[in-house]
């Protein structure tokens, strides 16, 4: 029996906009099948979407657990069609007068559910988002309640495209709304490439409003090094994992005098994942920016479980692989610039004379720089190579700078800036073009924020960030040659394509935007934690409207500036700064009480 | 009337079969009275095994620090869980509250649901803590001068709670069907096993852990000579301690069949196994007085920085070795580098120890590096410790037992049956010139504090003459106090002087003033009791001969 006239009839009274576009679909995605009791289950591409056994049942126990999670006051969205059984268990069982919408990639696969089976009063109740997956981000976005997304994973995989769509433009939505005031703690590594980058994140949040915590490790570079320098390499490499084993417990004990919102580690910060399994168990929120080739560097496979957000730098299969290592959420954030780091200069003449060239590369000697720089030197420009590790390279040594030294980040901004034509190989450890070319290099975006103009080698992911406009790009090692002699002899075109990276770099590319975008993910996913927090629902006078029924307490909440964030520590502190003499209320008696329990760290450190 | 009576114990396990006798006490004081109870709600199985309890009353308190220090809930959200929970407590209009967790969030809930008799820590009128109760005041001052002290915690918890009365063993509701779980257990474990002891190995700090290894040999050092199984107990993060115990046990030969039990039971069936067993090895934690109170004897290794006079074995029928080390016990603030004390108790001995209680061998009478003490009850049926084996300091011991008489009298206002100390202390010839000494500094602070006092309760007084008055005295204080410290004959006053004077609930600054005069005059008439009574002074005689309850008590409550 068809149910699709009938069940299309109850929804044309309240969304008849829908029951016209579903009626209108063409239908036929899912293979209905009955399941062993009786009712109608389905299939896809021969995976099931329901139970073949009893799909009530398991959407029942679905939804149990999603209800543990839904606050009060809180906007419940299903990502996952099928057959909608685990919709309706939701609808059934949640608090009356809560929010339930559904969202519709395909309106095929809602006639398919409205078809099969007839539909009760809760199909009428719940809310419909449909159309692109901008669209549908643009609706959920208007809602002025925070969003809690419950993923039904048999039926969202048929749109997984689709839903990392509408979370992207969401999360760009909901990134350009951030008021509230964060405390993110930033755990930067020892050394390497990524230290940088922790500075410029911790720069950003700042700028961005957020209170920071920086845990800076670099200091400990010196006592890392000489722990290396064992002759045995199971000595030095027991004694260095000692260490950093001591390291992540100092960042434990200073979350415990100071505990955050969010604990940002950047690649290689010394966090065990036994210290990060504790910090877990004690409801601490964790992200890691894994900002290295996840190819190479593959220390993510040990701690994918350990962190509950990460963010990466390369696409599909870095994400599979850290799902299927234990990884529970796990975001793309490319990398990006810091333009009050990275800026075009005006130099002297003298600093124009040592930096600049008409052919620079700044990098570190890898094997595929190593083999391919040579063949880019030619009597027709001048070429100079900057930064360490090229021991050995005799068809560079005529153009080596400063004897292989590491080069610093102010003299890279000059180096850049003083170039007209910046070479970017992406490194590799083979002797030509990365073969798994997917993710842009910092220096791909630093550059750009300088105004200098580059040639970069072809990367999938660069087109979603740079235009043909913005960017030239080397597919071959044999077209560079060519490129740099087109280029040398176009001034005006280089400055045109330079000045366009670097405006797309102010608009789209810097640490700030990342950073938006990175508490918006998470933000999004703790609608009641970071996403409260940025909302403005901890500013004083929000809480004080919630806390009518204490005049004690929102007594105290409105003595605050009404757009300030106030949590446990603010308001003890209100109260202890009245000062002994002063007697206390109950309320505040029980504030003071909850202040001591938050303060508490022997169960941490 | 039904009295009704509220009792705090938050934080740990044993705690909670520690106020078995305060519970009698309460019964005995007030026949109807209904007794609710504050846990934690981890502990909450063990609170119902507790008899005389009306309402167990659980809260998670682990979740709420982690929920709040994290940010998981904002303040408004916090506030309204605990004050749902703890508004109905406040309505309740409880006689009594007895605080047993002695720290600021407990004096905060105390103060909170408040009662016309608090015992124990409770908030000031503004910001401060405050103990109330002499009892629960000493309980604080036992950590100044530990090796002087002679009360358990049971005691101190039954005299603090309630007051002097019959001697109530630790005792434990233990469910049937708890009870026949464990026989099962135990069974099912080795048939053929017809006695089993039980061994606790592992301790919630590693500091008060007697080794693995030695519990291993002298388990093996056991089975030579006594037939039945090993039930090795704990938690479930105890699994490597109790796979290192294990290990030393075969190794050292041990044949008598071993079962893990760590981390397979409930609290009751915890409680239920140690009463199959007939005696418990451990280190001082929670599942000890779980034995005690389900009758099983026990050995308490008592290592690092506990005390066994304090948390020890309560009641007859149990043994403790404590090693013999200057710093033993250690302090609770320290950090030891060598933890000797754990290889001061030897297996051999341990195992004769456990031979003896299995009645097997005849009880050691001689020890290499410790003291052994059999536990008991004493004159004023208070639960006590009788060494056995080994030797004490006279001196400290000589004190202890002084100063146990000495505080009993003065808390409860009754006579101590206990005898007293039969001679004159061993450092008699430095003491008694020390407290000689003592005294007019303490008359010269006496009158320091009536000067302040009287120009604080007087018409505006220049304020930088009273701050003036105020630091002098401050200094003296801590020049007096210092030299109070260093013997054993004046150390605990000095320290009950200290908590005294800040325990200052007052309002006002005269009444401040006046309740620092009147504990600066008890620290001065005590010592010049303690003076007459020890080496027959000379000393005035106007001043009071003996401090009562009545001239305590309005300095501890204020």
């Amino acid at each position: 029996m068809n149910y699709l006239a009938q069940n299309l009839d109850g929804l044309r009274k309240t969304v008849p906009a829908l029951a016209d576009a579903v009626k209108a679909a063409p239908g036929g995605v899912l293979s209905i099948i009955p399941s062993r009791e009786g009712s109608a289950s389905a299939k896809h591409e021969g995976q099931w979407i329901h139970s073949s056994y009893d799909p009530r049942k398991e959407a029942r126990t679905w939804a149990e657990t999603r209800l543990k999670e839904w606050k009060t006051g809180e906007i419940g969205v299903v990502l996952g069609v099928g057959l909608l059984y685990h919709v309706e268990a939701l609808a059934t069982m949640k608090e009356a007068g809560a929010r339930l919408v559904v969202v519709v990639p395909d309106l095929s696969i809602l006639k398919d559910a409205a078809s099969v089976r007839p539909v009760g009063a809760w199909f009428n109740a719940v809310e419909w988002v449909w159309g692109t997956p901008e669209a549908m981000a643009e609706q959920l976005a208007a809602a002025a309640a925070p969003l809690r997304f419950f993923t039904y994973a048999p039926a969202a995989r048929l749109h997984a495209e689709a839903h990392r769509r509408l979370e992207t433009a969401l999360r760009h939505s909901v990134s350009g709304r951030q008021g509230g005031r964060l405390h993110v703690a930033v755990v930067g590594p020892i050394y390497g490439g990524s230290l940088p980058i922790a500075r410029y994140a911790a720069t950003a949040l700042e700028a961005l409003g957020h209170r920071v915590t920086w845990l800076d490790h670099s200091g400990h570079r010196a006592s890392y090094d000489a722990f290396g320098g064992y002759r045995d390499s199971r000595h030095r490499l027991m004694m260095q994992s000692r260490f950093t084993d001591i390291l992540s417990l100092g960042a434990v004990t200073h979350l415990a005098e100071d505990p955050p919102d969010l604990v940002l580690a950047i690649a290689q910060a010394p966090l065990t994942l036994a210290v990060l399994e504790h910090l877990r168990k004690k409801k601490f929120l964790t992200a890691m920016w894994f900002v290295e080739n996840y190819r190479h560097l593959t220390y993510w496979q040990q701690l994918a479980g350990g962190y509950e957000y990460w963010f990466v730098i390369q696409q599909a299969d870095c994400r599979e692989a850290l799902a299927r290592a234990g990884a529970r959420h796990v975001c793309y954030l490319p990398m990006a610039a810091d333009p009050g780091v990275h800026k075009p200069l005006t130099l002297t003449p003298a600093e124009q004379e040592e930096y600049g060239a008409d052919v620079s590369f700044v990098g570190a000697g890898y094997a595929n720089r190593r083999n391919l720089l040579p063949r880019w030197l030619s009597k027709d420009w001048t070429f100079k190579v900057w930064g360490n590790e090229w021991e050995g390279s005799e068809g560079l040594s005529s153009v080596l700078q400063r004897n292989g030294a590491r080069i610093d980040t102010d003299t890279c901004a000059k180096i850049f800036n003083a170039t007209a034509i910046n070479l970017n190989l992406h490194s590799c450890s083979s002797d030509g073009l990365d073969p798994h070319a997917d993710f842009v290099n910092p220096r791909t975006f630093e550059l750009a924020a300088c105004g200098a103009f580059q040639l970069v080698d072809e990367r999938r992911l660069l087109p979603d960030l740079f235009t043909d406009s913005e960017m030239i790009r080397f597919r071959r090692a044999e077209e560079v040659p060519s490129l740099i002699r087109t280029w040398l002899k176009d001034p005006a075109g280089r400055r045109t394509v330079a000045e366009a990276a670097r405006r797309r770099v102010l608009r789209d590319h810097t640490y700030e935007r990342r950073m938006k975008e990175l508490l918006a993910y998470v933000g999004m996913r703790q609608p009641d934690r970071i996403g409260a927090v940025l909302r403005g629902d901890r500013n004083a006078g929000a809480l004080a409207a919630r806390a009518s029924g204490s005049p004690e307490l929102s007594g105290l909440l409105r003595q605050f500036p009404a757009d300030q964030r106030v949590e446990l520590q603010d308001l003890a502190a209100r109260i202890r700064a009245r000062g002994a003499g002063s007697p206390l209320g109950r309320d505040e008696l029980l504030i003071l009480l909850l202040d001591s329990y938050r303060a508490e760290s022997r169960d941490l450190v | 009337m039904t009295r009704q009576a509220l009792i705090v114990n938050i934080t740990r396990m044993g705690d909670l079969v520690q106020m078995g006798a305060l519970l009698a006490r309460l019964r005995d004081e007030w026949p109807d009275v209904a007794i609710d109870l504050v846990v934690d709600h981890r502990f909450a199985p063990v609170a119902s095994m507790l008899t005389g309890l009306r309402h167990v009353i659980g809260f998670d308190f682990h979740e709420l620090i982690d929920v709040s220090r994290a940010g998981v809930k904002d303040a408004v959200a916090l506030f309204e869980e605990l004050a749902a929970w703890a508004r109905p407590l406040r309505e309740r209009r409880y006689d009594r509250i007895i605080n047993l967790t002695f720290n600021q969030p407990s004096a905060l809930l105390v103060g909170y649901i408040g009662a016309p008799d608090i015992r124990g820590a409770r908030n000031g009128w503004d910001f401060g803590s405050v103990v109330e109760n002499p009892w629960m005041a000493y309980f604080t001052d036992i950590h100044h001068v530990r090796r002087l002290n002679r009360f358990n915690l049971v005691d101190v918890y039954a005299l603090g709670g309630s007051g002097p009365g019959p001697f109530a063993p630790l005792h434990l509701a233990i469910p049937v069907e708890a009870r026949d779980w464990a026989r099962r257990y135990l069974l099912a474990a080795e048939p053929a096993a017809r006695q089993w002891i039980a061994a606790q190995a592992g301790a919630s700090d590693i500091m008060k852990a007697w080794r693995p290894q030695h519990f291993g040999q002298a388990l093996a050092d056991l089975s030579t000579r006594w037939k039945g199984g090993v039930v090795l107990i704990g938690s479930p993060s105890e699994e490597h301690t109790i796979a290192e115990v294990i290990r030393a046990y075969r190794a050292a030969g041990g044949q008598n069949p071993i079962k893990n039990a760590a981390g397979r039971t409930t609290l009751p069936q915890l409680a239920a196994l140690l009463g199959e067993c007939r005696l418990l090895l451990t280190n001082d934690t929670g599942p000890m007085h779980l034995a005690v109170a389900a009758g099983t004897p026990v050995i308490d290794l008592s290592v690092g920085h506990v005390d066994f006079r304090e948390t020890g074995p309560y009641g007859p029928g149990h043994w403790v070795i404590q090693p013999e080390l200057d710093c033993a016990p250690c302090g609770f603030d320290r950090v030891c580098a060598h933890h000797a004390c754990k290889d001061r108790i030897l297996s051999p001995f341990v195992a004769q120890l456990m031979s003896h209680i299995l009645g097997s061998a005849p009880c050691p009478t001689t020890c290499s590096g410790s003291r052994l003490y059999e536990s008991g009850i004493d004159e004023d049926r208070l639960g006590t410790f009788r060494l056995r084996a080994g030797a004490e300091d006279p001196m400290q011991s000589w004190y202890a037992t002084f100063w146990r008489r000495y505080w009993y009298e003065t808390f409860s206002g009754t006579p101590s049956r206990v005898p007293p100390t039969p001679t004159s202390p061993p450092d008699a010839d430095e003491a008694a010139p020390h407290v000689a000494a003592l005294l007019p500094l303490l008359d010269g602070l006496c009158r320091r504090a009536e000067e302040i006092a009287r120009l604080a309760a007087g018409p505006a007084v220049g304020a930088a003459t009273l701050r003036a008055l105020q630091r002098e005295q401050r200094r003296e204080r801590e020049r007096t106090v210092q030299i109070a410290m260093t013997r054993p004959v004046t150390a605990p006053l000095a320290v009950s002087f200290l908590r005294a004077l800040h325990s200052d609930n007052v309002q006002g600054l005269d009444r401040l003033a006046r309740h620092h005069a009147q504990a600066y005059r008890q620290w001065r008439d005590r010592t010049a009791e303690i003076h007459r009574t020890l080496f027959g002074s000379s000393e005035k005689a106007d001043r009071p001969r003996r401090p009562t309850m009545g001239a305590f008590l309005p300095v501890i409550a204020g």
